[in-house]
């Protein structure tokens, strides 16, 4: 074959499509792969809480089948993939990393798992995550913290900390993540991969295990972005289990997958993203406006905007967090608070603590907010940020309330709902990666893919795969 | 953000026991620092005048 020179766990989802689709690979050999790849990685890294083989290896078989029929059903037909552990899963162990539902079974799928299995993907297993999808790394729950492939003594950020390490590693093709702040766009940029947080209401959350009625989202983290372009397909749609789900039409992404950003404009809210401030580095910084330089080379244009309500949209995603979370985990935190990690426990605690005024304060900046980027959106096409405000932090000496200081490049697209994605555009001097934020309207996911890519065909970083 | 607000034991205890979450001492005395940092953004959102800015509904009765 074509690609025998490269180790299968290092195929894109879209190289390896064509293979199945033809023949040349099998989706037995290909699920094998990596299952081995996680056998030898997986005790440095931590990424999956519960492995699948035999579930995974049984579905790789019938894919096969299917496939040698010509029952072939798209581009993630017999593509191994995994979930972050707090997406139901019929009959399997759903933890959302917390001892609380250690031993959780549910009884049906979650939408976007349903979808992912009626698309043909190959579930390897359910991947680690911050507890309940907040907070960091936290050792008082019962899961090892994720490690990032590029540096095992950094963080992979989160919450969705083993989606993407291991779409990082090569242990997986591709995964869902989920997103309140930015846990899709934090981690893949920390883990030098691509995280698609689409429009709210895109992607059903039904079955997903809730942080955050209002700001929870559900997208794709892979190594390319036509690769979340493809699982985006997969997930994206109305459903009716999901009140918030939009009934919009989903268009095809894969037309997106073109290489042309002409005459888009760019808005670049300075003032918050690229100048200098006490929580942002200024080095990741540079090399996002390195790469917005390259997407000008390319015939964009660069325009710097203000949007003054930034300055508050950390605190009302804040604090709309954990008000939320609080309602939503409020029976089993006061039953059984010792079952819940530090960090998770006293962030949905200051939950319960918060004025009825203090939420609906936040949820007017939102609306303020959401005002302003709307206003901002007609007069340029996508808004274009670094993905966050460091690097990947050492484990030692870290401290999980720096996840609640400073700025967060991230939040802003939570409160605002606007689809957004983080892709590669670099590193640091010491080699951790980096990541650019491209936003833009309302369900104009074709756009943002489309930009993303043509930024990535051109800077090419996929190429460069961490050493582990 | 200027000031580092701060709250007293007693109204910090006071909030914990109407949130019914049955704190004991050690632990009132862990979350205080961590509920502080976020009584910097509750000021924020209350610091700004909104006007007749609405809330953003979700809610749709169809």
């Amino acid at each position: 074959m074509a690609q025998a020179d490269r180790k299968l766990h290092h195929l894109t989802i879209h190289e390896a499509g064509k293979l199945l689709k033809d023949g040349e690979l099998s989706p037995v050999e290909l699920t094998q792969a990596f299952f081995d790849r996680i056998a030898d990685t997986d005790d440095r890294l931590h990424s999956f809480i519960t492995l699948l083989n035999e579930e995974a290896m049984s579905e790789a078989r019938a894919a096969e089948t299917e496939i040698r029929s010509g029952r072939y059903r798209g581009p993630l037909h017999g593509i191994p993939i995994a979930l972050k552990d707090l997406y139901d899963t019929a009959g399997i162990r759903t933890t959302s990393g917390s001892r609380v539902d250690f031993d959780r079974v549910p009884n049906a799928d979650s939408t976007p798992t349903a979808r992912l299995k009626e698309a043909g993907s190959i579930l390897l297993g359910k991947l680690a995550m911050h507890e309940f999808a907040l907070g960091g790394p936290d050792w008082t729950t019962p899961f090892e913290p994720a490690r990032n492939p590029w540096n095992l003594d950094h963080i992979t950020g989160g919450s969705s900390s083993g989606s993407a390490s291991a779409v990082s590693s090569g242990q997986a093709m591709g995964a869902l993540g989920s997103c309140t702040g930015g846990s899709i766009r934090g981690p893949a940029s920390l883990c030098g991969i691509v995280g698609l947080k689409p429009t709210y209401g895109r992607v059903s959350r039904s079955g997903v295990v809730t942080l955050s009625w209002s700001q929870d989202h559900v997208g794709p983290m892979t190594w390319t972005v036509e690769d979340s372009a493809y699982m985006l397909q997969a997930i994206a749609g109305y459903d009716p289990k999901d009140p918030t789900s939009s009934k919009a039409p989903v268009p095809d992404y894969s037309l997106s997958l073109r290489e042309d950003v002409r005459g888009k404009v760019f808005g670049l809210p300075r003032h918050y993203f690229f100048d200098s401030d006490p929580s942002v580095n200024a080095e990741a910084v540079a090399v996002v406006e390195k790469a917005a330089e390259e997407l000008e080379k390319l015939g964009a244009k660069l325009e710097t905007i203000e949007l003054p309500s930034l300055d508050y949209v950390r605190a009302a995603n804040t604090i709309i967090m954990v008000s939320e979370a609080f309602a939503y985990h409020e029976p089993n935190l006061k039953k059984r608070p010792q079952d819940f990690g530090e960090i998770v426990r006293a962030r949905f605690r200051i939950g319960g603590m918060l004025s009825a005024g203090d939420y609906l304060q936040a949820q007017r900046c939102r609306q303020w907010s959401k005002r302003e980027f709307s206003e901002a959106l007609r007069s340029v096409d996508f808004f274009l940020t670094p993905t966050m405000t460091q690097p990947a932090a050492a484990f030692e000496g870290y401290d999980p309330t720096d996840t609640i200081k400073g700025r967060s490049f991230t939040a802003p697209f939570n409160v605002t709902g606007l689809p957004a994605i983080s892709v590669p555009c670099g590193f640091t001097e010491s080699g951790l990666p980096v990541g650019m934020q491209i936003a833009g309207k309302p369900f104009d996911e074709p756009g943002v893919i489309q930009a993303a890519y043509t930024y990535q065909q051109h800077a090419r970083w996929y190429e460069t795969r961490p050493s582990i | 953000m200027a000031e580092k607000p701060e709250v007293s034991m007693e109204e910090f205890k006071f909030m914990a026991d109407r949130a019914g979450l049955g704190m004991d001492q050690s632990e009132l005395e862990h979350l205080k620092p961590i509920y502080e940092l976020y009584m910097e953004y509750t000021a924020m959102v209350h610091s700004i005048n909104f006007g007749s800015e609405e809330m953003v509904v979700e809610f749709h009765p169809d």
